[in-house]
This record gives structure tokens, C-alpha cells and sequence, in this order.
């Protein structure tokens, strides 16, 4: 892929329970033992994932070397964010050189009487602290398809696309295909090609971000 | 299905699908459990490929009897597996202490999934510390690879001492995919027999007790010399340093990657333990070998450490133990938490030198909720509008389970949650205190904490006379486990037809003075019946509501399955008065309002048809999409 390699990858996947997060988080594990990769993923189960805030870890490491489940904070590399509050929560796991990659979507927390951030002031913030970003509506192309809950795999086809992890695309491709039944991972392939065609339009970031390291 | 792939395969399994792949390698013929996180998934897997692979997989009533059914097979020279959260073994040790005691058969592994930083749990006790207590060998794996392995051999071990052995995780390995190589599977023992030639171990009476326990007590000393040879999961890695870290289970993969990290793997020498209780001696001993300083890695409770100064002691030592002083009591390791504690015991202070965005914006919460269309929400919005009308000021004991998020806004009607069953048993003891008359004593129980722990403490309350309202939120399944069937599901762990045990049927025969199911999508009828109900319990009686309602999420994966159209409801703004009832009170994660109009809307993408809001508003606004 031509660009500096580093030993391991740290990637955070946040959003809200009933997103989608585990799923992507799976198939993005599942893609980078396709490409050879060391990986290991956390999750919470039970109780923490009814409509709460949930954070996935994703390690991914090019030896094999014993791997934390845990990302440190100042750690991630690379933070998907399914929703704007989400996003910002998190924003301590991220390191001083990590890129988010944002879904466009706001989810108001089920609580009464506290200030609810509107996809612009999440930018806002996020713009202000100069972080890198991509910016995505796959909501929209997930509606676009008729099929609301493609929305995460939409997501990992526009990671897939801006090339900052070294997984090959067939790889994610294959990833898809052996998590899903097989009239499910169509409609994921297509979900997934969708992302990867997204034009990011007026956010596109530097690509030679992860080369700074 | 990864978990069945060809021997040789390398693939992506969570710890407890790897547990249960380790498990159907050593050809186990029977599989046990009561769902609780984190530990659910180990029999759910087993349960998805027992037709399959031939075994036989079944969720028990409750943790014990999940043991003891698990116990019960190995008595007859059948592999068993029994799987339970950490407080599940809470339930089961009555029987789990004296199985130590006759020893099994056929091998026997009870997992213990623990949840250091209570995720899902009301504690974070350390099961390692059953070891000494039960005289059970503990081992704990490092990773999901691990876990596999571990399970694996652990059939041999337990059989080879006749032993129940004890896989104790955590929710970082439980819960954490890794990569596992997949190894051949033995062909699953199911028959077996029970051979009267030895019956008296099983029969724990006091003189045979004292028999067994001197038997127990020798077979101790020979696992404790076993655990030495373990070399496939005990590793000493000595560079002749002056100090030595020893780190037990999950500890290890921290440890190995801030020594990696900082370039630090040849500056001390690092025992990896995977033999917890008891720890293998002669190895550490040569871990500690011309080094002043120990420092040991582990979460939670020093079991290890307790163990090393033992040693020391015994052995005279002149070694200075690090342990609890540097590594955190309370709640799970991390990378930085390790690196603190190595960085202290090491004196190296570069290690703590990592900076994170620090960012101080004030983010709301968002604390797990009812998820929309759940049966729950209605039952606790009719509760709390009867109990505003009644002008009614009861004590309501909560219970494990969704619905104990019924202590969060907007509905706060929880004033306990203790243990699985204690809502009833706890409730016993306060009729006692408090005038039944005046303030109402309210029990609230899920269906299957009711089948787990629920029905003695009601047969106490009916038999010594403890007035209350037994309020049952019977949604038909496990549902925060992940939708598990129970006794009254109507399907078996494999899918299928199973006999029903209705709850009503059993709270008339344990005595209840007013028995009445209720649908719990239908807020008046619950009301009403509530109103009815409490007036029994004013009288010194008991009265047991089930209100039932099919959890929404299993309502909605069948509809689709079936390809049946889901209703979605919207908010006629010309209709809607902007009162913020529908928000306020019932606070459906689908309603919310809309900053312009100030009037409720209703989002199509979370919204799961239930038409309960369209019971909630007083104006009619809400309407179904036609």
C-alpha cells in the first residue's frame, strides 16, 4: 500500500447500543486476520449494551506478540464514530496523531434536561482541537439502499476506501462473507461497495496522516 | 460457523466460543448453565451445535442446578462443563464445596466468568480465592487462545485427580475476540454409567465426610507438585536480573506489552502463571533466584501474592514482595495501570511519559435504557400513574435483571437491587418493620429470576405471612443475557418444544391470596389490575401480578424473519400540544422533541411499533403510518 507501516494498530469503535458497533468491530477483526494480522477486540455484553454508550476496542498488530485488550488512553489510532456525543466522549482514547472517522448522526441521550450537540457542534469541537477527520452521511446511503441497519457496514467500506489501516479490500469482502448468511452478506457487499464509493466532499482530510508517526 | 471449521484453521473466536471449542476437543457429553454475563455465551454456543456435533446442552433453572446436573454426569464418567457468572458460583457452592469432597469421575470444569469493574454484575468478587476455600484447583487464562487450551486440558487434570477444576475468567478474555487455532476434537463421551462399586464417597454423612476430607487434603498435595510440570501454561522467562515479575492470568498480556513497549523484556525476568491456586512452587522458586525483588501482577484480590510471601516465608527467603502497594485493588488492570506499577517497581520513569488529548467538554450521560417498544417501560409508566393516583408511598425492592433500570429516570422506582431472588426475600423482612396498611411493600422480578430464586422466598412470605405485591415483568425470556429460553418459553436450549411451567399456575399453589396475569402493552388493564391487587395486600395478603409481554427486540427479529410488516408511529404536529408527557414521563428513546416546534416526533429508524405512546398521549397526537 506504499505507506509506513506500523507494528500495531489501535482502532476505538463508539457509538450507541443497537448501532451496529459489534458487527463492524467483527468484520474489521475478521479482515485483518484475512490479511495476516494479529487481532484482538473487546466488547461489553449484558446490561451496558441496552441503548447505552459503547466503545469497542480493535487491536490489530503485524507480529505476534501477547496483545492488551485494551487500547490506553492516548492510544487510538484510528476512532469510528457512529454518533456525534459518542465521538466526543471518547475523544481521551484518541492519540495526539488519531483520525476519526465520523458518522454524521446524533442519538439524544434518554435523559431529561442536559444539553443535546447538534453534528455541527461535534465538528465544531472536533475542528477546534485539530484533529483530523472524515466525515460520512451513511445513514443516508444505508436509507438510500432501503435497508436502515447496513448503516455500519457502510461505515467500514469508507474506512476500507481512505486506506489508513494496510487491509486489502478483498479482504474486508471475504470478512463479510464468512460472519454473514449468504443473502445477508449481499446486501452487506453492496452496503459495503457504497461506502467505499463515498465522496467525502468538503471534509476530506490529508490522507498522509498515519505517515506523520 | 467458525467454531466447527476443520482442525488447523486459525480463526477469530470470542473467549467463550474458544471455551466452548476447548471443550468439544475434549469430547465433552454434557453442558450446563444458567445465563449470566459474562459468561453466557460459552453454553449458547454449545447449545448451537449439539444436535450437531452429539452432545447434550441444557439452561438450568439456576446456577446449582446447572452444577449439579453438570456433577451429576461426571458421577456416571461423562465430561461435563458447567458454565456461570461470578456470582452464580454463589449459588451453586453449596454443592460445589462438597463435590470437592467426593471428587468426580468423569472430567468436570466449572467456569467462573468474573467482571472486575462490575460491567454487568453487583460485585466484583474474586473467585480465585474458591480455591482455598474449596479445595478446587484454580487456573485462569491469559486470552482467548489460551482459554481454549486451557478447557481443553483441563478435562484431562480433572479426571487425572478426580478433582472438579475451576476455569476462572474475566470479562477481558470472556468477552475479547482473538485468533485460535483450531485442534482435533475427540468424538464426545455421552454414555455412561453409575457404578455402585465406590457409592460410599457420594454419600456425605458425617462419618464418610472426615474419610473423604483426609482424601481431599492428600489429593491437594499432589496437584500442588502437578502444577509445576504445567509448562505449556506456566512460563518462566529468567534473564538472571535482580528483580522478577510474576503475573496471573489477563495480568500477563499487560505486563509482556509495557516490558515490549519500553524495550524492557531483557531487564527482568517474568513468570507467566496460568495455575493460580494453588500457584506451582518449585517454579517460582526458580523465578525468584538470586533476585531481592518481586513484584506481582494480578487483578483485583493478592491471591497470588499471598501465596509468594507464604512461600517466602516458609522458605526464608530475603525477598521483598511487591503486590497490592503498586497494582490496583479495586476494579480492572489496564495498559496504564501496569505501566504505573512496572514503572514504580522498575524505578524507570519514562514509562509514564504517554500524553492524551485532554479534553474537558461536558458530555450528557448516557446510561443504558429500555429499548423501545420494551414491555418493561409500560409496565413501570402504568406502576408509577397508579401509585400517583392512589397517592400511595410504598417500598419497592428491586431485582436482577432490564427492569432494574427501572431505578433510572424518569420512573426511580427501585429501592433495592441486591441478588437474584432477594427482591422477594428481602421484602419478607421489611413487612416485619413496616405497617403493610400504610406502606405497601412491593417486590419487582423478572420471570426468570423468579424461576431461579423467586419461588422459596415466596413460599416464606405466603407461609409467614408477609404481605406484599409480587410484581412479575415477564417479558418470556433470559432477555439481558441475550434472550435465552427459560421454564416459561416453551423451547428447549436447542430450539426445541419444552413444557411450560406457568407462574401464575405456581403462585396459586404456593398460596397467593390474588393471582392475575396482565398484558403489559395495555396500560389501563395493568392499572386496574394493580388497583385491585393492593387492596388485598392493605388487607395483610398476598398478591402476584404477571404482567407479560413478549421482549420487543424477539417480537421484532421474528417479524422479520417472517417478513411482516412492522408498524411505525409519527406525531401529528397539528394534534400535539408540546406538553412533553411522552418525553418526560414515559421517555421512549424513539420520542423526542424537536428544538423548533417544541412538539414530539418520533424517529421511523428506532421506533419498533408497540403503540404504547399512542396510550401515553392525552391529546391523541400520535398516530400509525398508513
Amino acid at each position: 500500500m506504499g505507506m509506513y507501516r506500523k507494528e500495531k494498530y489501535n482502532v476505538l469503535v463508539v457509538g450507541v447500543g443497537g448501532q451496529g458497533i459489534l458487527t463492524l468491530s467483527r468484520l474489521l477483526a475478521e479482515a485483518a486476520l484475512n490479511n495476516g494480522y494479529n487481532v484482538v477486540v473487546s466488547e461489553i455484553h449484558g446490561l451496558a449494551q441496552r441503548g447505552g454508550s459503547v466503545a469497542v476496542h480493535v487491536r490489530i498488530a503485524l507480529n505476534n506478540a501477547p496483545l492488551a485488550p485494551l487500547i490506553p488512553r492516548g492510544g487510538a489510532d484510528i476512532m469510528i464514530a457512529l454518533e456525534g456525543h459518542e465521538a466526543l466522549r471518547y475523544l481521551e482514547y484518541l492519540s495526539p496523531q488519531g483520525v476519526i472517522i465520523l458518522n454524521k448522526r446524533i442519538i439524544p441521550p434518554s435523559v431529561p434536561n442536559v444539553r443535546i450537540y447538534s453534528i455541527d457542534d461535534v465538528i465544531g469541537i472536533i475542528n477546534k482541537l485539530g484533529i483530523k477527520h472524515y466525515d460520512i452521511s451513511a445513514e443516508e446511503v444505508a436509507l438510500k439502499l432501503g435497508k436502515p441497519y447496513v448503516t455500519n457496514v457502510v461505515i467500514l467500506g469508507f474506512l476500507a476506501k481512505i486506506g489508513i489501516l494496510p487491509i486489502a479490500k478483498e479482504n474486508f469482502i471475504k470478512a463479510i462473507r464468512k460472519v454473514f448468511s449468504e443473502r445477508v452478506a449481499t446486501d452487506n457487499i453492496t452496503a459495503f461497495e457504497e461506502g467505499y464509493k463515498y465522496s467525502m466532499g468538503a471534509h476530506k482530510a490529508s490522507l498522509t496522516v498515519m505517515k506523520a508517526q | 460457523m467458525s467454531i466447527l471449521d476443520p482442525p488447523g484453521s486459525k480463526v477469530i473466536l470470542l473467549g467463550n466460543e474458544a471455551i466452548a471449542r476447548g471443550a468439544i476437543e475434549a469430547g465433552i457429553g454434557v453442558a450446563t448453565a444458567y445465563p449470566g454475563t459474562p459468561s453466557t455465551e460459552i453454553v449458547e454456543t454449545l447449545a448451537s451445535v449439539a444436535k450437531k456435533v452429539g452432545f447434550y446442552v441444557e439452561w438450568s433453572v439456576n446456577e446449582k442446578v446447572a452444577f449439579e446436573v453438570a456433577y451429576g454426569a461426571t458421577m456416571c464418567g461423562i465430561r461435563a462443563l458447567a458454565a456461570m457468572k461470578h456470582v452464580g458460583v454463589n449459588v451453586a457452592k453449596d454443592t460445589l464445596m462438597s463435590s470437592a469432597y467426593t471428587g468426580v469421575k468423569g472430567g468436570l470444569v466449572v467456569v467462573s466468568a468474573d467482571d472486575p469493574s462490575c460491567h454487568s454484575s453487583q460485585n466484583e468478587q474474586d473467585n480465585r480465592v474458591l480455591g482455598f476455600h474449596a479445595y478446587i484447583p484454580v487456573f485462569e487464562p491469559y486470552s482467548p487462545s489460551e482459554a481454549k487450551e486451557l478447557t481443553r486440558f483441563l478435562f484431562d487434570f480433572s479426571e487425572e485427580f478426580e478433582s472438579p477444576v475451576i476455569l476462572r475468567t474475566t470479562t477481558r478474555v470472556n468477552h475479547a475476540r482473538g485468533v485460535v487455532e483450531l485442534r482435533e476434537p475427540r468424538p464426545p463421551r455421552v454414555q455412561g454409567n453409575f457404578s455402585k462399586e465406590d457409592v460410599e464417597r457420594w454419600i456425605l454423612v458425617p462419618t464418610i465426610a472426615r474419610r473423604q476430607r483426609k482424601i481431599l487434603v492428600e489429593k491437594w498435595s499432589r496437584i500442588k507438585k502437578r502444577v509445576n510440570e504445567l509448562k505449556e501454561f506456566n512460563k518462566l522467562y529468567y534473564n538472571s536480573s535482580k528483580k522478577t515479575i510474576i503475573a496471573s492470568g489477563l495480568a500477563y498480556v499487560y505486563v509482556h506489552e509495557v516490558l515490549r513497549d519500553h524495550n524492557l523484556l531483557d531487564k527482568v525476568n517474568l513468570l507467566k502463571l496460568s495455575s493460580i491456586v494453588p500457584i506451582p512452587d518449585e517454579l517460582v522458586k526458580k523465578s525468584v533466584e538470586d533476585v531481592k525483588e518481586v513484584l506481582i501482577v494480578e487483578e483485583l484480590e493478592p491471591v497470588v501474592e499471598m501465596q509468594v510471601k507464604s512461600l517466602a516465608m516458609d522458605e526464608g527467603w530475603n525477598l521483598k514482595v511487591y503486590g497490592k502497594n503498586y497494582v490496583p485493588l479495586i476494579g480492572e488492570l489496564n495498559l496504564e495501570r501496569v505501566r504505573e506499577a512496572i514503572s514504580k517497581f522498575l524505578d524507570t520513569p519514562i514509562l509514564t511519559t504517554i500524553k492524551y488529548k485532554d479534553v474537558k467538554i461536558e458530555m450528557p450521560p448516557r446510561p443504558p435504557t429500555f429499548c423501545p417498544g420494551c414491555p418493561h417501560r409500560a409496565t413501570y409508566y402504568a406502576l408509577k400513574k397508579f401509585i400517583r393516583s392512589q397517592e400511595l408511598k410504598p417500598i419497592y425492592l428491586g431485582d436482577i435483571g432490564c427492569y432494574a433500570l427501572g431505578f433510572l429516570p424518569p420512573y426511580k422506582l427501585l429501592d433495592t437491587c441486591i441478588a437474584m431472588g432477594a427482591s422477594i426475600g428481602v421484602a419478607c423482612g421489611i413487612t416485619k418493620a413496616v405497617k403493610a396498611s400504610e406502606t405497601p411493600v412491593l417486590a419487582l422480578i423478572g420471570d426468570s429470576t423468579f424461576y431461579h430464586a423467586g419461588i422459596p422466598p415466596l413460599i416464606n412470605a405466603v407461609y409467614n405471612k408477609s404481605p406484599m405485591l409480587v410484581l412479575v415483568f415477564d417479558n418470556l425470556w433470559t432477555a439481558m443475557t441475550g434472550h435465552q429460553p427459560h421454564p416459561g418459553t416453551g423451547v428447549s436450549a436447542v430450539g426445541e418444544t419444552a413444557k411450560v411451567v406457568p407462574i401464575e399456575e405456581l403462585a396459586r399453589i404456593i398460596g397467593a391470596d390474588f393471582v392475575r396475569v396482565v398484558g403489559s402493552f395495555n396500560i389501563r388493564e395493568v392499572e386496574k389490575t394493580l388497583k385491585e391487587a393492593i387492596e388485598y395486600v392493605k388487607k395483610g395478603g398476598i398478591a402476584v401480578v404477571i404482567s407479560r409481554g413478549e421482549c420487543r427486540l424477539v417480537t421484532l427479529r421474528r417479524m422479520r424473519k417472517e417478513r411482516k410488516r412492522i408498524p411505525v408511529f409519527y406525531v401529528d404536529k397539528d394534534v400535539c400540544v408540546g406538553c412533553r408527557l411522552c418525553v418526560l414521563d414515559f421517555m421512549c428513546p424513539a420520542i423526542k422533541i424537536d428544538q423548533d416546534s417544541g412538539k414530539a416526533e418520533i424517529d421511523p429508524l428506532l421506533c419498533t411499533g408497540c403503540g404504547v405512546c399512542v396510550q401515553v398521549c392525552p391529546k391523541g397526537a400520535i398516530k400509525v403510518r398508513r
